[in-house]
């Protein structure tokens, strides 16, 4: 591979009038495509630098005292410039080289020749990257994670971005990879009877539902992707027990400087709700009572102004501390909120705000309440410390591959409780918890493509703390 | 003839939406409103400029087509011909000026500068389609563009309008400016090979 990224990004040169010509071949494939670049009618003689024109993309959140806040605003990018190589025509104007395509978003790459010494452009060349999606294993027993890769998935397109995964014609979710340069990555349960199953990768843009004539609509040269899983007998594989699926903690060390500032910190980043957590603080009035408080976010989502929801932060009381001669204090406590997302804890005194800190408080999910249930049994999921922003706020319900509803945090501070029927045949059933995101900020965008929203996100790493857990349980006849 | 869509009324404030509306009725209502009509409105609000550009491309009849004319296309290959069509509003007033009389009168010049190419392309003033009756035509500014064989990749272009008193107004379709994404519109545009 001949491609290497310059020390320091760079800016296409802004002008140019474009000279010879400029081939690659093929124009078109997936990552990791050699291509073969051939210009000719060039400069003779020339030392020119052959750049990869991409991007680089993140989910645009808003932010707020250093934190994803509430907003969703649909995706930020930046111009990314890559160098593939140096090159030198001959004295015919001529150049022969070759280069690998680099994993990174999907669609139309300008390959740009350029002389950095005239700050020139001198032709361009257009390279589509192609979606492609591997599958694997191809046979399993029941609940065998099958891992649908998908890479080339286009970002800043409408259309070439967004992909779902179908189940025996059964939709389980969207695929998106915003963060991850284009690559995503999900795993689902294999589902269903012994035999063959079909899991198919489609275009996804356009609402909830598939669209189901790509071939003949302008987007025609969207591939579509399908594949047989065979399903074997033999004993099923079942998820980790769901204590064993919590989000890890990070843990944080003393910071080392604040400048003698009052500063509060917590041992860990992120904790899921219910569990205990230290607070420290240095820089505080030394020998001091302080109050502590922590912050959960009020909405008003439930009411008649549903498009305009605001929110409010309703303090409540943690305890008191004492500080030492130091001005420094240790307190150990379990959050009764259990509210999720990033929780602001404040040090006061008379009422007057000394210093502030934020912990993020992850999902809790419960087991299920038995491990079997019968046809038409009522199941209930409930999950403690899901998050209030749009992005945080709703939890998806995937039931064997099938995509079942959602549930939302907002209702009961930070606690789900998903109620639905057990279903199937009778044997292993599995359900799948997914992150997604509610609306937009500006909500009439939220009809337009790309539809993203009250979706389960299978490559749920893709989306800022995201949560995303596995269960499984037996449904019987009686 | 004049276009359906009537001048708005000088100093009266005109949204994104009318303008949107006004654009996509002028242009033949070919025009997928909001989306793949692209304008200047934000920048030309921002910077005061003169005019507000409201441009789309379709698939002209030109060259080699390979697929339905005059209809809006995001991919385009070698040999085919990109139709750029434009209509115009006084950036002060929210007035469309799409009249040959106001033409004339403002003294209009619009060009098409496409990444690359050495000369810029002058679009001209007419009613649309040709052979039809007048009552069913609609004027705007449009020139056709024969890709060359040697062009490929993103389809990257500046609409500049001047009137004769030196306002201007400027739509780039660049994709990127500044190192900073601004339009989806762009990432449509493509020219691939024959």
């Amino acid at each position: 591979m001949t491609q290497q990224t310059m020390a320091r990004p760079v800016q296409l040169p802004r002008s140019g009038v474009f000279v010879g010509q400029l081939n690659l071949t093929p124009d078109h494939g997936s990552v990791s495509t050699r291509v073969a670049v051939a210009g000719k009618d060039l400069p003779p003689n020339a030392r020119l630098q052959l750049i990869w024109e991409s991007y680089d993309a993140r989910w645009a959140i808003e932010q707020r005292d250093g934190q994803d806040w509430n907003e969703f605003n649909g995706i930020n990018f930046n111009q990314r410039i890559e160098l593939i190589t140096a090159v030198e025509t001959d004295d015919q104007g001529s150049l022969h080289t070759s280069f690998v395509v680099p994993e990174d978003y999907g669609g139309v790459h300008d390959v740009y020749l350029i002389d950095p010494h005239q700050d020139q452009k001198v032709n361009k060349a257009g390279f589509r990257l192609d979606p492609n999606v591997t599958l694997t294993p191809q046979s399993g027993p029941l609940g065998a994670p099958l891992t649908v890769t998908m890479t080339g998935l286009n970002a800043a397109h409408p259309m070439e971005g967004w992909y779902r995964i179908w189940y025996d014609n059964v939709q389980a979710g969207l695929l998106t990879a915003v963060s991850t340069r284009g690559t995503a990555q999900a795993i689902i349960p294999a589902v269903g009877r012994a035999g063959k199953h079909l899991i198919e990768v489609k275009t996804g843009a356009m609402g909830q539902a598939s669209f189901l004539q790509v071939d003949v609509s302008p987007f025609a040269y969207l591939p579509l992707f399908k594949f047989e899983f065979a399903l074997t007998a033999g004993p099923p594989l079942l998820p980790a027990p769901i204590e064993e699926q919590l989000q890890p903690e990070n843990p944080v060390s003393e910071p080392d400087s604040a400048l003698g500032r009052p500063l509060l910190w917590t041992d860990y980043t992120n904790v899921p709700a219910r569990s205990a957590l230290g607070l420290s603080g240095r820089g505080l009035p030394p020998d001091t009572t302080l109050e502590l408080f922590w912050v959960d976010m009020e909405s008003n989502d439930v009411n008649e102004d549903f498009f305009n929801t605001r929110y409010s932060g309703r303090r409540s009381a943690i305890g008191q501390v004492r500080t030492d001669e130091h001005g420094r204090f240790s307190y150990r406590f379990v959050p009764e909120s259990l509210q999720g997302g990033a929780r602001a804890i404040e040090a006061q005194l008379d009422g007057r705000l000394l210093a502030k800190t934020y912990v993020r408080m992850t999902p809790w999910p419960y087991r299920l309440a038995r491990k079997s249930y019968a046809i038409g049994d009522p199941m209930e999921l409930e999950i403690d410390g899901v998050g209030w922003t749009e992005t945080e706020k709703i939890l998806c319900l995937v039931y064997d591959n099938s995509y079942i509803g959602y549930v939302c945090g907002n209702d009961l501070m930070g606690k789900v409780v998903a109620k639905f029927s057990a279903t199937g045949a009778p044997g292993w059933h599995f359900l799948q918890v997914y992150p997604a995101i509610y609306k937009k900020k500006d909500y009439a965008d939220a009809f337009e493509t790309p539809f993203l929203y009250r979706l389960p996100l299978l490559n749920w790493q893709d989306l800022p703390h995201g949560f995303h857990c596995n269960y499984a349980f037996q449904v019987t006849e009686k | 003839m004049v276009s359906k869509l009537q001048a708005k009324p000088a100093g009266r404030k005109v949204d994104r939406r009318t303008f949107l509306k006004g654009a996509a009725a002028t242009l033949g209502g070919a025009a997928f409103l909001g989306s793949m009509v692209a304008s200047n409105f934000e920048a030309a609000a921002q910077t005061n400029q003169a005019w507000v550009i409201f441009s789309d491309i379709v698939r002209g009849s030109g060259g080699s087509p390979v697929g339905t004319l005059c209809v809006e296309t995001s991919v385009f290959t070698q040999g085919e011909q990109i139709v750029f069509r434009v209509v115009t509003y006084d950036g002060k007033t929210g007035a469309l000026v799409n009249t040959p009389d106001e033409i004339e009168a403002r003294g209009l010049k619009v060009t098409a500068e496409i990444e690359g190419q050495a000369s810029p392309l002058e679009l001209r003033f007419g009613a649309h389609p040709p052979k039809t009756p007048a009552a069913d035509q609609h004027f705007y500014w449009a020139k056709g563009w024969l890709i060359p064989p040697n062009v490929s990749g993103k389809l990257s272009y500046t609409i500049k309008v001047e009137d004769k008193d030196g306002g201007k107004g400027i739509l780039e379709i660049a994709g990127f400016k500044d190192g900073k994404y601004f339009d989806p519109f762009p990432a449509l545009l493509s020219i691939q090979k024959a």
